[in-house]
């Protein structure tokens, strides 16, 4: 179960081109710990918009997530970046949080 | 009588002409040599004179071609498209919902912009601690806002730190020794995420 939420993450490779892509001086460079911190940022981000694209949808009662429900929750995840949400759900799924206590 | 001299004004010595065909027989190697390489931002400023002269076209500002910087990004967005793609697959799987497509190129679209600030956030905090490479402490002050976020990445970074020091301890010592320390630190950093999190 665990290796199922934590299986798909970003190349190391990917964010670091990323971030040079981005950057305005070309000889800033990132440190390793902080790549696999930055692509799990991302992670968090992506799960984080999916998940609440996919409660919008499930409110309005569709299966189908479209790129309405999207648009919907886009506002709000980016000003509120709370990703409280996708946090507990991972920390659920990794069995570390009980359940009953949230 | 002229002030110049009874020189004519369009006789040339012989050796500044042939300084003059060495020059351009340079500038015309330069043209031919020099035009196909996309990286300007390193050239002195003479040789940008030269190549000018040559007729090669010197941008400071890019470094790369317009054309191959646009392949280069749509190659990375390609690469953040895939991985999102790999995500939805999961969140389909735990929510049991289907995403569309078009969701899914929306949410990779802008993980993408989102990295845009990503960067220019860390590049401007590991400025202003006069460092030139990103740090897991400018990964954390970008993330300072959100308490979870931000109690998820110490987490995180306390871990990596951890498995670092365990590596370490394991070169100093003999790998039987290593493989028992291995054991109890896993343990205890188990321990610790539980502590935090509650």
């Amino acid at each position: 179960m665990e290796e199922k939420a934590t299986s798909a993450t970003f190349k190391k490779e990917t964010v670091q081109r990323l971030m040079s892509l981005h950057f305005k001086d070309e000889k800033t460079k990132v440190s390793n710990d902080a790549l696999i911190l930055i692509s799990e940022l991302l992670k968090l981000f992506i799960m984080e918009a999916a998940a609440r694209s996919a409660k919008q949808a499930k409110t309005e009662e569709n299966e189908l997530v479209s790129i309405d429900h999207f648009e919907k929750i886009l506002p709000q995840l980016y000003l509120t970046p709370s990703y409280t949400f996708i946090v507990r759900a991972s920390l659920i799924y990794d069995g570390v949080f009980d359940q009953k206590k949230i | 009588m002229s002030l110049y001299g009874t020189r004519k004004p369009r006789e040339i010595s012989r050796g500044s002409r042939r300084c003059i065909v060495f020059l351009r027989r340079v500038c015309v190697c330069l043209y031919f040599v020099a035009r196909p390489f996309v990286f300007y931002e390193n050239f002195s400023p003479i040789s940008c004179i030269i190549l000018n002269f040559a007729g090669t076209e010197v941008r400071q500002t890019v470094s790369m071609d317009e054309e191959e910087r646009t392949a280069y990004i749509q190659r990375l967005k390609a690469a953040v498209h895939y991985t999102t793609g790999l995500i939805c697959r999961q969140m389909e799987e735990e929510k049991e919902v289907q995403f569309t497509r078009q969701t899914i190129a929306a949410i990779a679209e802008t993980a993408f912009k989102q990295c845009e600030i990503f960067a220019e956030d860390l590049e401007l905090f590991s400025r202003h601690a006069k460092r030139s490479t990103v740090n897991v402490d400018d990964v954390k002050i970008t993330v300072r806002r959100s308490k979870p976020l931000c109690d998820f990445i110490c987490q995180k970074s306390e871990e990596l730190a951890a498995g670092q020091q365990e590596k370490k301890e394991k070169k100093k010592k003999t790998t039987g020794k290593g493989k028992k320390r291995k054991v109890h630190i896993e343990s205890d950093v188990s321990e610790s995420e539980d502590s935090n999190m509650l």
